[in-house]
Order: structure tokens, then sequence, then C-alpha cells
């Protein structure tokens, strides 16, 4: 219970701590956004402009304690401003529409990419010192490798030059989104060639980490014990050696969500994929604060609530954490 | 106060003395919403003097270590007092804690644990000589150190100055720790399960080293041990402490021979002996289960393991009472159970209680 | 006169060649990991401070016609407003080096400081620096830095290199503060406490030279962090374009469509150099977490495996020429006995045939050894030893004697560096029926089919023994199922059976071993070890963790279902007070060498090996009179350098000058029953037995 108690409250800081950063941030950066948002878009009607400035602390409107109260009661509504290059476009309903995209996407994605390489990590420490195991630099490599390039080389190659994929985009430009077959055919093409991207770059390091922890694990006396007592190798190694391993390796998982799903996003903006990470990039470089500010909160969110899934998994995967919970 | 007559031969004279008086230790265990209290340690008295050795034997979790860590100054008692050449010890301030550990010093039990990897042995006995004897340097330190390996019979000494612990055996690394805690002059020595960690061919010279230091050194040494058998021949007085109470104490020979306590004889008779080979099995008094101290009750804490609990021990918390000179126990049945366990030696006449198998039990068809 | 310091600092070189040779061989020793890591990130520290120098052009400067693919004169090419790639990939290289290593720098510097504050201070410092940590961990650091960087973009790369330090620290901070946490609770600190170190000094002097592989670990780790995050950064244009790096090349190259327009070689060199940097960091990590994790270690390099892959179920190594001859006595049943002895040692054997039991386990000639890069350790040496049905056999030893060696390398339990190197094992059991069996022979599956059922293994440490993520009762029917097929109810009877028979209430049986006390799981893991009803359990060490009162409990319940069940039982333990309890004969291990074997009664009653009666004489006793004791002066013997002859020499005081030549081999005890055999001929010699029982007069 009392474990529990903490971790929602944990989860509860974490959050707060993001809204906090995304109210101080435009607060407390030298220069005044609103001007700098008035340049790009000189057309702003009066009431936007009356809105941008409430949101972004430039006029007098009551003390910035005043003005954190109102951000706060703004974000319980779901009220995370106006759209500037769609004005008046709520940036919520834009962000409703693309969050889907990078959510299938990279979610599953990035799940693929941890499950294969904990399956060739188990493998490699499993038959270590084989032919496989020693393929691990190539894997170095590979994880080393920024997203961006590998996938810009991964487009010239198979999709400029062979055409076996799409250049750009998460679905044909014809094509109206919507629940029919057409549609998601072309979207599940398109988004072969970016899910690749991610799984090649990242594989490498599940796979390290996985193969790291095994031949820890194997090296523990349980796994001796099963051993001796006459198992068959495979029951050894999944349920004894791998079971266990899993453990840290998913809570390394975790943990670096945050990472992965940031080198996922400037995947998209390579791909002109229509999800949270291009959206970002166009925000950014046309100065469209609003949606700079809500971006950074809903992806902040989101690595949360993926934290949170993560770990409510992994109480379920351990047995120990939850007597610790019981005591 | 319960204990006055047991050390108390020299009530008189002022002589040096590490006192405990009634020591008392509660954990906070914090279990959910609710908060518990765990008595570790409860109205423990004893009196270290100089060439001295007390012991204080029990099974882990009887609050045996936690009384060292209190007289060490690690742990801050929850009751009681802790006494050095008769006035109270206040430990809150720096410098009172270091007077303090210039007379008391503690030996730890793993020696594998208790030696920092990152630095030399000459380190290690260098600086308490710097801490404790201000601006030695050079080559008064370096005879110092010396000095120390050769006391603990590290030989020859310069060998060892620029070794690492793990290139040292952990009869070795015991022996600097004990160096160690000898730099700074001490007058009591703590030791926490000195030898428990070493190979029973080891265990034996440093316990012989540490007997020599006290007589050489006049040390007053607390020896904690869980291993009632060395108690007898390493102290001269043995506490038995049982779910944090000392349960029994007295001279060791009369606690290991004639003890009264049914826990005490339970130790005794649990204890392997080469000696009892020939019997194959020690004297067991009765069946026993090993069952977690029965905290928290009214009554005696052994009594749900005890063969001659009554309702009164269930009832009555027993206090330590004298049963013969510098001999006392807490135990309702003293008596009885003086009695019950001579007369089982007296019966096996050292050749044990032959074991009893349950023929109820299945036995399986052995081809 | 040596003066102190030189054992506090680590020695000074005698001379410059002598240093740069020890610093050689260190380098050696590193994991080759760390050293390919390391060579290729030397490789660009040299080109990131020589690079400018070398750049054949000016980078910024358009010299010729844009998009010419790599010549002599442009060994890359050049970019489409005509810059020389080379030029600008060696400038980019400092740039982005430098921005790299000093946000890692600082990161790491920020990292130690609140992981070993948190660490250390504990209680409330501990509990806020652990959330902040931990906050700024979940939080997406460059949806962050993007945000930052979309407000102010950082106009020198001081700002970027701070803004990337102040995200990249906590995940070290928070490996750091567990490893604090763990040295504060060491001993050691304690200890230094005791010698009256001050709080300051125990921070730097005690702790942090412990946590520098793990400081070094965060140090590599951050800077690939920066490293990456820095070059998308540029790739995105959100630091200052004006400035070459390799992020900003890679920025100039997509922003003007190199591929599209087939300039690879603008392209591709400077996301190789980001992509090998970043190989050469993670190798540098492996190569760290190896050094600290001594498992990592690739011990096959040694030539235990020949070199060949290695699995966690394949039994232990046996040396060829052993293993072809192994195979050659099974396969032609050659059985007699002695064949596999070499003609050196006596037909002496430590089976006393005292009652007409069978003979299950014959080892003869055991030897095995631990071949690893640093040379080879003999840990078992030439042993003989017999385990007949139904009895207890006693193998003593300390630490290092090769007790447990023996006992796993019999069953073929042991691991790489571990190869047998000679003897043989054979086995008649009931399976087999009554016919003999080589375990240095077996195949993997014949050995697996044997373990368990035949040989089962009580281990040291049950906590450790048992699967932590695994019902108890699910270990035991792993167990059945990987032999017998038994019904559902048939499986769940015999289980209930022997968790009755250790006393477990059935109630446990669905628990996880951490939830069961020490007694407890030690009862499980000999319960596991019946299940199959086997005919020889080894054990070792069963009850040394257990307190005495529980240590009796187990000991008991041990005679009690062995001469139930009429197994046989090779019991390993350090303490000779219990085998004397309970053993039928005992096996005394030295220095890898049975030293000394006999019925109890005769190694109690005539101890003839000076090991075995110094031993003897080690025990305090509870009964009878007290004996004057005495230990066993000097250290275990070092098995990396054994000296000739018998190991006990140093320490033993009866040792001759003879001793250093004798061959180890057992010879028959002239006084004592048959059976008793001892490797000491001093002792057996008669005036010696004189002098013995002189010395155990005078000291009783």
């Amino acid at each position: 219970m009392k474990h529990i108690a903490r971790r929602l409250a944990f989860y509860v800081a974490a959050a707060w701590a993001a809204i906090t950063i995304n109210f101080f941030v435009p607060r407390a950066m030298p220069g005044n956004a609103v001007d700098a948002m008035m340049a790009q878009f000189p057309h702003l009607e009066p009431g936007a402009l009356k809105a941008l400035e409430a949101e972004f602390g430039v006029g007098s409107d009551g003390s910035l304690l005043h003005q954190y109260g109102s951000y706060l009661v703004n974000i319980l509504h779901g009220n995370l401003g106006t759209d500037l290059t769609q004005f008046p476009t709520p940036v919520s309903s834009i962000i409703a529409s693309t969050l889907p995209w990078t959510l299938i996407l990279v979610g599953s994605a990035t799940v693929i990419s941890f499950l294969l390489g904990t399956l060739l990590g188990i493998f490699a420490a499993w038959r270590r010192g084989s032919r496989f195991d020693n393929l691990m630099p190539g894997f170095i490599f590979l994880q080393a490798t920024p997203y961006f390039f590998l996938a810009l080389l991964l487009v010239d190659l198979f999709a400029a030059h062979l055409h076996y994929f799409p250049e750009q985009r998460g679905y044909d430009i014809g094509l109206v989104p919507g629940w029919h077959l057409n549609f998601i055919e072309s979207a599940l093409y398109h988004s072969l060639l970016p899910a690749l991207t991610i799984v090649i770059t990242s594989v490498g390091g599940w796979m390290l980490g996985m193969r790291n922890m095994m031949i820890t694990t194997l090296g523990e006396d349980y796994v001796l014990s099963a051993v001796a007592k006459g198992l068959a190798p495979r029951r050894i190694m999944l349920a004894y050696g791998a079971r266990n391993a899993i453990l840290p390796s998913f809570a390394a998982f975790s943990t670096s969500l945050g990472l992965v799903v940031s080198g996922a996003l400037i995947m998209e903006v390579v791909f002109a994929y229509p999800g949270v990470g291009l959206l970002l990039y166009n925000a950014v470089t046309s100065n469209d604060y609003p949606m700079v500010q809500a971006l950074f909160l809903i992806i902040s969110l989101a690595v949360l609530g993926a934290n949170l899934i993560a770990e409510v998994v992994y109480v379920l995967v351990d047995p120990r954490t939850r007597t610790a919970e019981a005591a | 106060m319960s204990d006055e007559d047991a050390t108390g031969t020299d009530a008189g004279e002022q002589s040096f003395a590490l006192e405990a008086v009634a020591l008392c230790k509660n954990f906070r265990l914090s279990r959910g919403l609710h908060r518990n209290v765990l008595a570790a340690v409860r109205n423990v008295s004893l009196r270290l003097l100089p060439g001295i050795v007390v012991a204080l034997v029990g099974e882990s979790g009887s609050g045996k270590s936690t009384v060292a860590r209190m007289l060490a100054g690690q742990e801050q008692p929850t009751g009681g007092a802790i006494m050095l050449a008769g006035r109270p010890v206040e430990l809150g301030k720096a410098r009172n804690y270091l007077a303090y550990k210039r007379d008391v010093q503690m030996i730890f039990q793993d020696p594998f644990a208790s030696l920092n990897p990152a630095h030399t042995v000459g380190y290690h006995l260098a600086r308490p000589l710097r801490l404790y004897q201000h601006g030695r340097r050079g080559a008064p330190l370096h005879d110092g150190v010396v000095s120390l390996l050769e006391r603990v019979r590290l030989l020859p000494a310069e060998n060892f100055l620029a070794k690492y612990p793990h290139e040292l055996s952990g009869g070795q690394r015991q022996r600097v720790a004990i160096a160690r805690a000898l730099a700074v002059g001490p007058r009591i020595l703590l030791a926490d399960e000195p030898v428990s960690m070493l190979d029973v061919s080891i265990r034996l010279e440093i316990l012989r080293l540490l007997d020599s230091l006290r007589h050489d050194l006049q040390l007053g040494m607390l020896y904690i041990t869980h291993d009632i058998a060395s108690a007898r021949y390493f102290a001269d007085e043995i506490l038995v402490m049982y779910a944090g109470e000392v349960i029994e104490r007295g001279p060791a020979e009369i606690v290991t021979q004639s003890p009264v306590h049914p826990y005490t004889q339970l130790l005794v008779a649990s204890a392997p002996d080469p000696a009892a080979f020939a019997r194959r099995r020690s004297p067991v008094v009765a069946e026993h289960r090993a069952t977690s101290p029965g905290l928290g009750t009214a009554g005696c804490n052994f009594a749900n393991r005890c063969p001659l609990a009554t309702d009164s021990c269930l009832e009555e918390h027993p206090v330590l009472r004298s049963i013969g000179t510098y001999h006392s126990t807490a135990c309702w049945h003293a008596e009885r159970s003086a009695a019950a366990f001579s007369a089982t030696v007296e019966a096996t006449g050292i050749t044990g209680v032959g074991h009893h198998s349950e023929a109820t039990r299945e036995v399986r068809p052995h081809a | 006169m040596t003066s102190v310091r030189v054992a506090l600092v680590p020695k000074e070189g005698a001379s410059a060649a002598g240093s740069r040779r020890r610093l050689l061989a260190r380098w050696r020793r590193l994991p080759i990991k760390a050293r390919a890591g390391g060579s290729i990130l030397a490789a660009f520290c040299i080109v990131a401070i020589v690079g400018p120098y070398l750049a054949p052009y000016d980078p910024t400067s358009d010299i010729v016609s844009g998009l010419q693919a790599p010549s002599v004169a442009h060994l890359l090419g050049t970019t489409m407003t005509g810059q020389d790639v080379l030029s600008e990939v060696l400038v980019g290289t400092r740039a982005t080096m430098v921005v790299a290593f000093a946000a890692g720098a600082l990161a790491t510097c920020m990292a130690a400081l609140i992981g070993v504050a948190a660490g250390f201070l504990a209680g409330l410092w501990d509990e806020s620096l652990s959330l902040l940590t931990n906050v700024f961990l979940v939080l997406p650091a460059l949806p962050l830095l993007i945000v930052l960087l979309s407000y102010k973009s950082a106009d020198s790369s001081l700002g970027i290199t701070l803004v990337l330090s102040m995200l990249g620290w906590p995940y070290g901070a928070r490996l750091i503060r567990a490893q604090t946490l763990s040295l504060r609770r060491r001993d050691f600190i304690t200890a230094a406490r005791e010698t009256g170190e001050r709080r300051r000094r125990i921070l730097w002097a005690e702790i942090l030279p412990n946590v520098g592989s793990l400081i070094a670990v965060t140090f590599v780790g951050s800077v690939l962090y920066a490293i990456s995050a820095e070059v998308a950064l540029a790739f995105l244009g959100l630091t200052p374009t004006s400035q070459w790096s390799l992020g900003t090349i890679l920025y100039w190259a997509q922003t003007e469509s190199a591929l599209q327009l087939g300039a690879w070689w603008w392209f591709v060199p400077p996301g190789v150099f980001v992509a090998l940097i970043g190989a050469g960091l993670v190798l540098l990590n492996m190569g760290l977490d190896e050094l600290i994790n001594p498992r990592l270690r690739d011990t096959r390099r040694g030539t235990a495996t020949g070199g060949r892959s290695w699995r966690p179920t394949d039994p232990t190594v046996v040396a060829p020429d052993i293993a072809a001859h192994s195979i050659d006595v099974a396969r032609h049943g050659i059985v007699s006995a002695g064949v596999t002895r070499s003609e050196s040692s006596a037909p002496v054997t430590g089976s006393p045939q005292v009652e007409p039991s069978q003979l299950l386990l014959e080892v003869r000639g055991f030897s095995i050894t631990y071949r690893s890069t640093g040379g080879a350790v003999g840990a078992v040496r030439d042993v003989d030893l017999t385990l007949h049905s139904g009895e207890i056999v006693g193998l003593a030893g300390e630490s290092g004697s090769g007790k447990s060696t023996l006992a796993y390398g019999l069953c073929r339990l042991l691991r790489p560096p571990a190869v047998i190197e000679a003897g043989s094992v054979n086995y008649r059991g009931r399976r087999s029926g009554g016919a003999r069996v080589d375990l240095l022979a077996c195949s993997p599956d014949e050995l697996r089919e044997l373990r368990w059922s035949e040989v089962a293994v009580v281990f040291q440490s049950a906590m450790n023994a048992l699967n932590p993520v695994m019902r108890v009762s699910d270990q035991l029917i792993d167990a059945i199922d990987a032999h017998v097929t038994l019904g559902e109810d048939a499986k769940v009877e015999r289980v209930e059976r022997l968790i009755d028979l250790v006393g477990i209430p059935r109630d446990r049986m669905g628990s996880y071993p951490h939830e069961l006390s020490g007694g407890m799981r030690q009862r499980v893991m000999i319960a596991m070890a019946l299940v199959l009803y086997p005919e020889i359990v080894i054990m070792d060490e069963p009850t040394t963790a257990l307190d005495v009162v529980v240590q009796r409990e187990i000991l008991s319940q041990i005679i009690e279902l062995q001469s139930e069940m009429g197994f046989a039982v090779l019991f390993i333990t350090h303490d000779l007070s219990v085998l004397a309890e309970m053993a039928t004969r005992i096996a005394v291990m030295y220095g890898g060498r049975v030293v000394e074997v006999g019925s109890t009664t005769e190694m109690v009653e005539r101890p003839a090996h000076p090991y075995t009666r110094a031993l003897l004489r080690s025990f305090p006793s509870l009964w009878g009179p007290k004996r004057a004791l005495a230990g066993i002066p000097g250290s275990p013997p070092d098995l990396r350098n054994p000296s000739p002859g018998c190991p006990f020499v140093p320490r033993c005081k009866y040792a001759a000058a003879s001793c250093t030549e004798v061959a180890m081999s057992l010879l028959p005890v002239s006084a004592g029953e048959a059976g008793h055999v001892s490797a000491c001929p001093v002792m057996l010699s008669p005036s010696a037995e004189h002098v013995a029982e002189h010395e155990i007069e005078t000291t009783s």
C-alpha cells in the first residue's frame, strides 16, 4: 500500500514538475515571445493577441502566482491554448489528431525493438562466444548511429532508389484519413520504413543490456541448481535465466523510454510523418509557441504514462515487489 | 536494575570500566499505516573491566550486535545509560565522540567488508595514528605502523605495508582490523563475531591473539558470538541473550557446564562437538522447534518453545534473579530446569539421547 | 629506511621506463572491449586536436565549383557551395567532441555530486535529491532541449554545453547514489568512523575511491548522450548553423538535398564519424562494465573450452586425452579396477568395505584445474574417493581446499575455466542396472538423465539456489517433470509427501523463496533434492549459514531421512565437529588433495595426518574438562604456486626436509582399521607416533 502510494505521489510530482517547467520556461527566457510571434504572424486578431499575452505573462494580468493559478486551472480543463498557424483552432484538437500517429508508430516500434532485442540478447548470452554473439560490434555500431542519419540513408536506398517504400508522409496524398481499408493499408505501408529505422537503431541497446543481464543471471546459483536438476536446456534458459534477467532489463526499459521517444521524434521529421515530432519541429521553426508548449507537456505526460504502465507490469512480473508492498 | 550481583565483585573500588546500565533499543518498523515498535534490546546491563572478557551469546536477531553498536556509539540507545569510568557517556559532540573512541574500539565480523578495498594496509593503520597522535608523521609514524603489525603478528611487517586488502587472506585481514582498533590505544575492545567468517584453523589463532592482547594490554573485551563453545574457552563471563534480553549470565564454566535456562540448555545441546562423536548426539533436553520468539507477549519470550512452560510463564515476564554465586537467570522454573538438565546428563552419561524416529512416516521402498 | 609514504601513495616508479612498462601491462590487462573503444576514442581525440590544422582548405570559403565527387584534390569531394567536405569534417569533429566532452564532464560532476550527496547524507536529503533525479530522469530531455532552444537559440557552444549537461546528469546520479548507499552500509565506513574520521574525509577518502569506476561509466555514458543530442539538435538547425560541427554539416547536407542529388560524400562521412565515436564510447562502457562485473568477463579466452562457444547447461569440460580414453573404456566395457590410475600411486583406496554395502561412486586420480589467462590453478589434484550406498561420507577442509570443486566436478557441474584434467568417475546406479557408467564419458543428454534422479545436490545457500520468481512447489514439480511422467495428482501427492517429510507446513508450498525463513528454505532445498528418490545426495555446507539450534534440527532431519530412505550422502563442510557426529567416514582435504580418509571413529580417535590432528584440536569443546587448544599457524596454501611435496609443510610442526619431496599418496595407517589411509609418511613411522602421543599427554 505504502509503496503504491509513494509511486503515485512520485508520478504526481513528476507531472507537476513538467507542468511547472512548461509555465516558467517562456517567462524565464529573455526577449518577448509575443513580439516574436507578432513578427511571425502579423495578422493576428486583437483577441488572439490578448490571449497570447495572458498565456505568456507579458501583459499586466496580475501577479505571477495568479497567472500560475489560472494556468493550472486551464491545464486541468484540457485547455492548452490556441494555435497560431491555424488560428483559432485550439492546440489540443490539433494534437489530438496527430498523437495517435506517433503513439502507434513509436509505441509499437519501441515495443517490438525491446522484445526483439531481449530475445537476441538471451540467445547471445546463452551461446556465449558463438558466431552470433560475436556479431555484437555490428549492433554496437548501429546503436551508435544517429536515428535520422540512418533514416535518411534508408530512405535514399529503399525509397528513392529502389522504390520499395514511399519516401515520406504517413499515407498517400490523395486519401482521406478514416477507417477504410485503402487508408489503413496505405498507413501501414508508410509506417514500415520509419518503424524499421527505429528498430534497427534501438535494438542493439536492448540486446546489449539483456545480454549482460542474462550473463550475470546465468552465473547465479539457481541456474546451477537448475542444471543439477537435469532440466531441459530450453527450460533453464527461459524459466530460470531469462525470466530473472528480464526484470532489471525491463526496469531499464522504463527509465530510458524518454530517450528512445526523443530519437523517434526526430525520425518523424525525416519521414515527414504526421506525428507529434513533426508538429513540434514545425512549431519550433515557425515560432508557434503555444503549440511548442503544449507539445512538450503532452510528450512529457505520455512518457510518464508509459513509465507508470511499465512499473505496473513490473510489479506483476516480480513477486518480490508484491511482498514489499504487503509488508 | 536487576543484576547488581552479577559482576559486582568490585563495587567498592573505582576501577576503569565500561558499563551498560539497563540499555534498551527500540526500532520503529512501519508496516503500511501501522507503526510497530521492535524492542531489539531490553534492559541489558553489563560491565567490562580491564583484562576481563565478557561474552554475549545468542542467535541471529537476539540483539547482541545491537548492544555492541550502542556501546560503540554507532547507535543511540532509546533507554538506559552507558558509563565510562563511572561517568555517563554523552556522544553528541564530535570532541566527546573522539575522546570516547580513544578508549572504546570495535572489531567487525567480516574482515572482507571492514577494510576499504581502495586503501593499503599502511593507510588503514596510519590514519588512526595520525588522527589520535597529532603531528605524527614520517619515521615515527612508520615505526608506529610497523609496531602495530608486529603486535598482531603480521611478520615481516614491512611486507604488509603496501598490500591491499584483496591480497590478504581472511585471517590476515582480521589481524589488520585488530591492529587498526589497537592503533588509538583503547582500553575496551568490542569484538562482534570476530572469527565467525574465518576458517576453523584460523579462528583459534585469532582468538589466541585477542587473548594475549587482553592480558598484555589489560584490555576489557566484549566478545559477541553465536558459538557458546568458543565463549567457554575465551570468556570469563557469559551473558546469554534471547529476543533482546539477557536470560542467563554467570561465569563461563558454570553457564556452559550447568546451564539453567531452558534456552541456554538448548544452545549448549545444539552446539556440534567433535568430542560428541561417540554418542552420535549431544544430550537433547527436549524437542524444540525453532520458531520465532513470541514477541509482544506479556510473559516469557521463550515460552512458546519451552518444554517446561506453564501458565504463569505465559502471563508473567521473568526477570533476572540470582540462583548461585554470580549466576543468575530469567526463568520461573530455574530449579526444575536445572534438575532436568543434570538428570539428562546423568542418565545419558554424555552418551546422548537416542534419536527418535517417527515410525508413522512413509519410507520409500529402497531397491 | 623506507617511509610509510611509500605504502600510502602508489609506488613511484623507479624509472620512467619501468613505469611505462607497468602502464603497458595494465593496459593489456584491460578487457579487449575497453581497449578497442579506448583506441577509437583516442584516434578521434587526435583528430579533434590536430584536425583543424591538417584541414587542407578553409571550410568556410567556397573555393571551387560545388558538388564535386571525391578526387585527389578533394578527398571527400565538395559541398553544394564548393567547400571541401574533408576540411569541414576535420573542423567539425573538434567542435562536436569539445561540446560533448565538456557537457559529459559537467554532467558527470553533477551526477557525482548529487548521487554521492544523496547516498551519503541519506534521510531527507536523499528523499528530495532522489525525487529530483527521478523526475529529471522521466522527463523527456530532448523535447525539453528543443523547447528551450526554440525560445532562444544558443548563439555559442557554451550555451549548448550547459543545457546538455543540465539534462544529462540524472541517469548517472541514480547509479552513483545506489552505489554510495550500499557503500555507506559497508563495515569499512563504520570502521572509519570508529577510527575518528570526519564525515568529509569519509566522503572523499573512503567512499569516492570506490565509486570511481562508476563515475567513469557515467562520464562515458554522458558523453554518449551529449554527442547524440548535440548532433540531433544541430541537424534540426537549432544550434548556430554557421559554426561547423558534425551535426551542422549534416544539417546543410540535408537542407541542400545532398542525398537526392547523389552527393553521398557530403552526407555520409560526418554521420559515420558520429557513429564511430559513439561506437567507441559504447565499447569503452562495455569494457568498464566488465571491469566492474567479473561475470561479464570472457573466461573462454583461456584454454578451458578450446575456444568453442559454451552454454550454461554444458557439462564441465574434460581434457581431450582422458575424454578419449574414458569413452574407449565405456565403449569396450573394459572395467577392471585401477586401469585409469597412474602406476605411481599405491593401490590403496579409501573404501574399507566395513559392511557389504554396494559401491556407488568411485573417483580415481581425479584432477581439476582452473585454466585462466593468468595461469592454471590446480584446485583438485589426484584425488581418490569412494561412496557406498547408504553411507554418509564427510568431506572436510577449509576454504580453498578444493572440497566443493571436487564435489561439483565429479557431477560435472563446474563451468569454465574449470577443466577436468585427469581421472575417472565411475557410477553404478539403480538405473544403469548396476553397470558402471563413467560420468566423464557421458554425453550431455546422458548426464542430464542421471542428474537429480540419481545424484541430487543441496546447495550451501538455499536463498541463492532457489529461483526467486518461482513458487517453491513449482520448483519441485519442475524437477519431477524433467525426469518422470506423472499425472497432476500424483505430482502433487509426491510433493506433499516430501514437504511433510521435511516438516514444512503444507500451506507454505505456494510461497516464494523470499517469503520463507532461512531454515525453512534449507528444508525446501532438501525436499527438492529428495523428490526423485536419488541414490546420492551431495550436500554442500547445507547448514553453515544457519543458527546452531536450526542447524541441529536440520542435521537431525538429514540423518533421519537418510536412515529411512537409504540414500548416500557426500557431506561437504569446513566444520569437522559436525561430521564427527553424523558421518560414517570422513575424508579430509588440504590444498587440493585428500590427505586422510577413514571411518569417523578412527579419524577422531586416531587421526594420523598432522593437519587432521591440528584441525581436531582447533575446536573448543563444551563437554568434559577444558583441553588445551592449538590453532594452526600460517595461512592456507597458495594453489597458484604450489610448493612441491606435501602442501601442509609450511604449517606443519612435524615437517622434515624430506616432506617437500614426498609423493602425495595415501598409505594405510599401520595401527588403524582397514581403510584408514593417510598421506603423511612421517607420522606413520613408529617414532612419530610416540612423539604425537607424548604431545597429547602433555597438553591435556
